[in-house]
């Protein structure tokens, strides 16, 4: 099974739930901690931050989901995952529990440019439940092992209310750490909410995080980056510095089934992340 | 058909589209292929105004470049009448034949397309030229079709043509209904073994018109894709059903099938059907009501009274 | 290279095609019941049929069947097993178009890509024979001499001779004399030798026809269409015009690409029957609406413009630009399928003779 799922690219290593966090209040965003059945599997699945993989449900179908644990969680992976009306796969995996046998392709595409941060500041700019990949990456540049490796880490994060942060605990623990420095932020006034209140792109300008020797990752709904990627050019971020992370409708996840392409470029083994400056070369079909 | 003035097609074209009385006007051209003709869809100039567009030259040419490509002829085998899904918001001039101002009449009593921005220039038609067949052979559906003479009509391109007697049930359906319901089943798997699902059938039909179509549900998903025949028999089956009663019978599914898969076979069988039950024939009549898209207190079935 | 020539009579055709058949898968061009060619599985030897020249149905399905087991299942509470399909079986590949021949290396080029090849296909294609076959309006002129090719086949306006012979295994070149010249290319064409060796070496006179026949082909081939002309073209249109126009007449259903040779993008269902099921791959096309569409409704190409533009660009922009190869071989099977008659030569014509922007 292990040497079968990696020479045919379309059979998933088997893994199974073993812990499911509610992310929000609205409650249709939920992490799934994922550990492989034969522990051999996860060495093979070899990712980086930003990379993504398929969630596979036998009889319901695969979705495509970035991964939102570090590579140095050595013992599982995490996946946070919407839940959408229409949506077979990701509605099926709400309604299970730890225990649950499923399946797990990948690693897939492409992921954050790790090797270009380092020696670098890190500008991470998110919004909603876009955040996923992006606090794998938090997490793995603050392991012990790597923080060193890159300068100042800035983070800038927000939701609709309190109640749509995703990873709360963590990024409430993350707030009080010296070696980061984290902004969350509401939408609007909330009761109990001692943060921010404001719109990302709004809190970038206030917040002003310094473009020099930086690299910024970010991510979030359409409207979030609409407003927030002027903000980061007045501030003088590069957009050759500046990267994005697109979601497509995906399948085989490997370049080959043809429909998650922008322009010329494919998602899914191109990306799915690529700096402003190759976005810019891009149609606008997204 | 009520007396409507019988004009000349490029003179009202060129007149329509002058005078913006239309933004869209569509008709047919002669195709790049031998024995058929493509749709026209000529535009004014697209977001300018009638004024902006006579003093653009280069636009006015070709204008009328486009409608001096206008034809109509036995070639002409689309029913454009699917075009005006595309067009819903706007002012529309469509060249019909007579089984396509049928689906101008379903579509008109399913209130789809708005009268009152409709121009429907009326072709009468002898049949069209069956293409798959050398020689000049019309289509059975042209054989067999009671209206040689668009229903609905705001101009007449051309005479009235006469109408030859039709039978009340066609031959092949006749012949299919004697079958003994395993022989039946037989050649419904085998018919529907053709099918790659391409869905020519359905987009090319006027009275597909749903916005989420059962066949591209997710949940539930009603159908499959796959080769095995089942997948495609329940695709037909259930859009069967759906055009039960709305069928007007003109063909476009069966000239338009890639795989020559015989749809008319079922859908004359399911319209003599719903003729015979309700004495309804879709596409007739403006005011009517299609007896399976409304209710009645004195319904004689229990189960809906 | 040309290892060997055998000569077949056209009699005798039957008795080749039978000896194919031995253990061994084979899909040919024949009639179905209407009368309409087709690439279909073999089961008589007879059905073969040499009258056929672009078949309605292209020979994809051999390689991307329309619906292919990825592999099965079985679910129990608890518990799941994953069986891979059975392998492939040998398979010959019977009577291509030279046109069809090409798509295969379409199909070679993308699916043996990294960083990613696609096993399930590159076995598939492992056990695969091509046999491919001439065509030309210079042939002999037996009863059974080559039909004149469609007037909707513009392959050599793409640069591809319906008589060549390369990347085949073997290929049948139509001789006088209702007679057929098999010619062998690779191990995989003299592993055939149980079913050809009874049939005679060609003598000189043949091979000079053959050659002749060849010339003559080639000299036919005068590609008019720039096709680099066309890929630059593409690159700076994207937001034009041109597209609200070729669109129109569209209806988006899928027989250009459902029926095209060199369309090879694909969906992954779920075929389930009780607590047994399988995960299949089925043709997809982007002509279709959901194709593209999200989750959570939205989709990124909303209108049938964007869907003919993505099938134009595909084939004729980013193909070439990511594998150096355009995804059209010119085999005409989208002009003849299409309900609306769209004409993919006039739309190539159009963007190749749009203005240079300086």
């Amino acid at each position: 099974m292990t040497s079968q799922g990696k020479a045919n690219p379309y059979i998933p290593y088997p893994v199974t739930i073993d812990r499911v966090v509610v992310e929000n209040e609205a409650r249709d965003i939920k992490t799934f901690r994922l550990v492989f059945q034969n522990p051999e599997d996860r060495k093979c699945f070899d990712f980086r931050v930003g990379q993504f993989a398929e969630l596979s449900l036998l009889g319901f179908g695969e979705s495509p989901i970035g991964i939102a644990s570090s590579p140095l969680d050595r013992d599982y992976v995490e996946f946070t995952v919407k839940q959408y009306p229409t949506g077979v796969v990701t509605t099926e995996l709400h309604n299970s529990e730890p225990g649950r046998p499923m399946g797990l392709r990948g690693p897939m595409g492409n992921g954050y440019p790790i090797e270009k941060m380092a020696g670098k500041n890190i500008v991470i700019i998110s919004g909603g439940f876009a955040v996923t990949t992006l606090r794998a990456t938090i997490r793995y540049l603050l392991h012990p092992d790597i923080r060193s490796s890159v300068k100042n880490i800035t983070v800038i994060y927000g939701a609709r209310s309190p109640g749509e942060l995703c990873y709360k605990e963590e990024f409430t623990a993350w707030s009080k750490r010296k070696d980061i420095a984290v902004t969350l932020t509401v939408d609007n006034e909330a009761a109990g909410w001692k943060g921010r209140v404001g719109f990302v792109p709004a809190v970038v300008a206030d917040v002003k995080p310094a473009p020099l020797d930086a690299v910024c990752l970010i991510c979030g709904p359409p409207v979030m980056l609409k407003y927030t990627i002027p903000e980061l050019t007045k501030l003088g971020f590069k957009p050759g510095d500046t990267y994005l992370s697109f979601e497509m409708r995906m399948k085989c996840g490997i370049g080959k089934c043809g429909r998650c392409n922008i322009g010329p470029k494919y998602v899914c083994i191109d990306g799915p992340v690529f700096s402003l400056a190759e976005v810019s070369a891009l149609p606008a079909e997204y | 058909m009520t007396a409507c003035k019988q004009v000349d097609l490029k003179t009202l074209a060129r007149e329509l589209l002058a005078t913006g009385k239309v933004e869209v006007f569509i008709g047919y051209q002669v195709a790049t292929q031998p024995l058929m003709a493509a749709p026209l869809i000529i535009h004014t100039a697209l977001g300018a105004s009638h004024a902006q567009q006579a003093s653009n030259p280069d636009a006015e040419r070709d204008l009328a470049r486009k409608v001096d490509a206008l034809i109509f002829d036995d070639r002409c085998e689309m029913n454009l009448v699917n075009y005006l899904h595309k067009f819903k918001d706007r002012k529309v001039a469509i060249v019909v034949k007579g089984c396509d101002s049928r689906s101008v009449v379903g579509l008109l009593q399913e209130k789809q397309v708005d009268r009152k921005k409709l121009i429907i220039i009326g072709a009468p038609c002898r049949g069209i030229i069956d293409r798959r067949q050398a020689g000049s052979e019309i289509y059975t559906a042209c054989r067999e079709c009671p209206v040689h003479n668009p229903v609905i009509a705001d101009y007449v391109i051309g005479a009235p043509v006469p109408q030859p007697e039709t039978p009340e049930l066609s031959p092949e359906v006749e012949a299919l209904r004697k079958l003994p319901a395993e022989q039946r089943w037989e050649r419904f798997h085998k018919e529907m073994s053709k099918c790659i699902l391409c869905y020519a059938c359905r987009n090319l039909c006027p009275a597909c018109y749903c916005k989420t179509c059962f066949a591209d549900a997710s949940k539930p998903k009603w159908v499959g894709r796959t080769d095995d025949p089942s997948d495609a028999m329940m695709f037909h089956l259930q859009r069967l059903m759906h055009l039960g009663g709305r069928c007007t019978g003109c063909g476009a599914c069966v000239r338009g099938c890639p795989m020559q898969v015989d749809l008319r076979l079922y859908n004359d069988h399911l319209r003599s059907h719903v003729k015979q039950e309700y004495g309804f024939m879709a596409g007739m009549d403006e005011v009517a009501q299609p007896p399976l898209a409304m209710y009645g207190t004195d319904d004689c079935n229990e189960f809906i009274r | 290279m040309t290892r060997e020539i055998r000569i077949i009579p056209l009699t005798e055709m039957p008795a080749f095609v039978g000896a194919l058949m031995q253990g061994r898968k084979v899909l040919a061009p024949t009639r179905n019941d209407d009368g309409l060619c087709v690439f279909a599985w073999l089961t008589a030897p007879e059905q073969a049929d040499w009258t056929c020249e672009i078949p309605r149905v292209p020979p994809k399905q051999a390689l991307l069947p329309r619906t292919e087991v990825l592999f099965r299942y079985h679910r129990e509470k608890g518990k799941e097993t994953v069986s891979p399909p059975p392998p492939p079986e040998p398979q010959v590949v019977l009577g291509l178009h030279p046109c069809d021949v090409q798509a295969i290396k379409v199909f070679d080029t993308v699916f043996s890509a990294e960083p990613s090849p696609d096993q399930p296909y590159l076995e598939r294609r492992a056990m695969t024979t091509l046999i491919g076959r001439g065509f030309s309006e210079d042939g002999p002129s037996t009863p059974e001499r080559l039909r004149r090719p469609s007037p909707l086949v513009f392959c050599r306006e793409l640069g591809i001779d319906p008589m060549d012979n390369r990347d085949c295994d073997a290929f049948l070149v139509p001789l006088a004399a209702s007679r057929m010249a098999l010619e062998i290319m690779t191990d995989k064409g003299t592993a055939l030798k149980p079913a050809y060796e009874r049939f005679p070496p060609a003598v000189a006179e043949d091979r000079a026809a053959i050659a002749e026949a060849r010339k003559l082909s080639q000299a036919r081939i005068t590609p008019p269409l720039d096709m680099a002309a066309i890929q630059r073209n593409l690159e700076t249109i994207f937001n034009s015009d041109l597209w609200n126009r070729i669109h129109e007449p569209c209806v988006g259903c899928g027989a250009c690409a459902f029926l095209c040779p060199t369309c090879h993008c694909f969906d992954i269902q779920e075929e389930t029957q009780g607590l047994d099921g399988a995960r299949v791959r089925v043709w997809d096309t982007c002509q279709f609406d959901l194709f593209t569409r999200h989750a959570s409704g939205h989709n990124p190409r909303t209108s049938q413009k964007e869907r003919s533009r993505q099938r134009i660009m595909h084939k004729f922009s980013y193909g070439v630009g990511r594998f150096h190869i355009p995804f059209c071989v010119g085999c005409g099977r989208c002009i003849a399928a299409c309900p609306a008659h769209n004409d993919v030569r006039q739309i190539l014509k159009e963007i190749h003779d749009l203005p240079r922007k300086s």
